[in-house]
């Protein structure tokens, strides 16, 4: 079993920042033409933080709860927290695997990692992750090559 | 052949979804709305369209809904309006996506994707064991005993 690269929590955080609303909302509220806003703004700036924080633990969880799992024939995606949905790929049905590996994740030795078969809509990816280089080469590991499929 | 239907539970799951979501947007309307008249017309309106998706269109779609498989392959047939039959062959699912619900034995939320050449086939609201079922007759899910695997 492996997981995602942690910096995917981030990436899953984004999906929340719609939360950034309530701070907003609240910014707007205290706003007054008059030098005591900032203090009255910085008194409740915790609200802020727990927001951020709450944006922050969401990602996370949903980063714990996202798995990839291998068997002899097949790559598993588990993903949810309360809806769980889970992906089935046979190594044998995959006709393509792309690794990208931005200049901006070198530093933390992540890479996005695509998975296609020939199902689906043209231009849209089976399986998309973003994985460690150790996680990358276990899931290589796996896969057949071109010679084994003949055989 | 084997005939499956939707897991009637869902219907009632839906049905309280549907509620919870209809008092939500009702204090939204309450609160944000400061015009009386609006404010009952939109109640009236959000409670109408709510009770017809709630008792006249869910039933009948639920009805609607049949999926048959054989060894070779399954269809599935809904619509309330328009009647749509879609079949795929066990040999050309590329790969597959299950999604279940916490309590999917009660709440009836079993979903499989089937993700074939050009296209996908749902199966929605499967009871359980039908998933199962589905699951071992299309033999595209080699994990056994995998807790998630409905």
């Amino acid at each position: 079993m492996c997981r995602e690269h942690p910096l995917k929590i981030l990436k899953y955080s984004v999906k929340n920042i719609w939360l950034l609303i309530f701070p907003l909302l609240r910014g707007i509220y205290t706003y007054h033409f008059d030098k005591n806003w900032f203090y009255s703004w910085v008194q409740g700036a915790w609200f802020d933080i727990a927001v951020l924080g709450a944006i922050i633990i969401f990602g996370f969880t949903r980063w714990a709860f996202s798995r990839i799992d291998f068997t002899a024939d097949e790559l598993v995606h588990r993903d949810g927290v309360f809806v769980r949905v889970n992906t089935y790929i046979p190594f044998r049905n995959i006709s393509s695997v792309t690794v990208e590996r931005p200049i901006y994740m070198a530093p933390f030795g992540a890479m996005r990692f695509r998975c296609d078969t020939r199902a689906g809509i043209f231009k849209t990816v089976d399986l998309k992750l973003l994985v460690s280089n150790r996680t990358r080469r276990k899931i290589m590991e796996h896969m057949l090559d071109v010679d084994e499929k003949r055989r | 052949m084997k005939q499956f239907y939707p897991d009637r539970h869902c219907l009632t799951t839906m049905r309280l979804l549907i509620t919870a979501a209809v008092v939500i947007i009702l204090f939204a309307i309450r609160y944000f709305i400061p015009v009386d008249k609006i404010v009952l017309l939109s109640i009236i309106v959000v409670i109408a369209i709510a009770c017809f998706e709630m008792f006249v269109h869910l039933p009948m779609f639920f009805n609607s809904i049949s999926y048959s498989a054989t060894s070779t392959e399954v269809t599935k047939s809904s619509g309330v309006f328009i009647k749509v039959h879609q079949s795929v062959r066990y040999s050309s699912i590329q790969y597959t996506t299950v999604i279940s619900s916490p309590f999917s034995q009660y709440t009836g939320f079993n979903f499989i994707i089937f993700f074939v050449y050009g296209g996908q086939l749902r199966l929605l609201f499967l009871k359980q064991a039908d998933a199962q079922e589905i699951i071992r007759l299309s033999g595209s899910v080699s994990v056994k005993g995998d807790k998630y695997v409905p």
